[in-house]
């Protein structure tokens, strides 16, 4: 069976309601497009030429219509029934190839891929096959726990080297990475207790991993679970 | 695409996981708008079963991108 140590590979489907309209619209395919809530409410999704422009996800739509017309950004209201049943399609090729699999939202899967040895090689060819398949393009994050994958996958979509893959495999590359992240892009930290952590000169996921548990409970951590290495 | 049974107003299925072997049925975005085209591989070219269509060579500053192979078509009676 090989090196059973844990792995967890984290696929995220980038910028999920937006690539699933554009399957059907090649023609906007590049473009700037938008996905609103129920009733038109918020924008919950769009491309990264939107996002250029300053359309901003979570953000009331009426008070960005304007600048939506302004640059000819298509609009899109909420079809979840399609998105449901895309990212079910992803889920069912992810699943195929990996023995245990939590589907931890819609656009979002955790992988067990402990005990296999070519992980780059398995999350360039599951990306490919949703890329070909469904017309999907994910992000792609491999570490030993949830934390560090969600840390990769992040780490996957920032850095253009990586091809959509960022594998953690040992410490020296984890630990380069934590040095890097913003406290506050580890998973379960919010800007409330980002702002604390700022105030003690915590700025980076490493010096959050080096805080000790009276330290972390100071700043409002009680539930210190935060494991970014087991 | 007449030729191969495919007229105006066809419903296609496009399997995408099919690979694209030459002399495919394939849909193809050119530009953004699709099209459906039998796939000649060796030529680089993008051909119509319906000679009242010139073939299509396809150039690196083109903007084609391959969508999938059509499996199925249900003709307008």
């Amino acid at each position: 069976m090989g090196d059973q140590s844990p792995m967890i590979a984290l696929y995220d489907m980038e910028k999920f309601y937006a690539s699933v309209e554009l399957i059907f619209r090649p023609d906007i395919v590049n473009r700037r497009v938008a996905v609103l809530s129920n009733n038109d409410g918020c924008v919950v999704a769009c491309t990264r030429e939107a996002m250029a422009v300053g359309v901003k996800k979570f953000m009331p739509y009426f008070q960005q219509k304007t600048l939506i017309q302004q640059n000819n950004a298509t609009v899109f209201s909420s079809n979840y029934t399609l998105y449901g049943l895309v990212s079910q399609r992803i889920m069912a090729i992810l699943s195929q190839e990996a023995p245990l699999m939590e589907v931890y939202s819609i656009d979002e899967a955790f992988l067990d891929v402990s005990g296999i040895t070519a992980l780059k090689a398995l999350g360039l060819h599951l990306r490919a096959r949703g890329w070909r398949e469904q017309r999907i393009p994910m992000g792609v994050g491999i570490a030993p726990t949830k934390t560090l994958a969600k840390l990769a996958n992040k780490a996957s979509k920032h850095y253009a080297a990586l091809n959509g893959v960022c594998l953690l495999d040992s410490p020296h590359k984890w630990q380069w990475l934590c040095d890097r992240v913003p406290v506050t892009d580890i998973w379960g930290i919010g800007s409330g207790i980002g702002k604390r952590l700022a105030a003690i000169n915590v700025t980076t996921a490493a010096a959050l991993a080096a805080l000790s548990q009276s330290q972390a409970r100071d700043v409002g951590l009680w539930c210190w679970h935060v494991t970014l290495v087991s | 695409m007449r030729d191969k049974g495919i007229l105006d107003g066809a419903i296609l299925a496009v399997d995408r996981s099919k690979p694209y072997v030459d002399g495919a049925t394939v849909i193809a975005a050119i530009g953004g708008e699709l099209t459906c085209k039998t796939l000649d591989k060796k030529n680089h070219r993008l051909l119509s079963a319906n000679a009242d269509f010139q073939p299509i060579l396809i150039t690196e500053d083109m903007d084609v991108m391959l969508q999938g192979v059509v499996t199925w078509a249900i003709n307008p009676q």
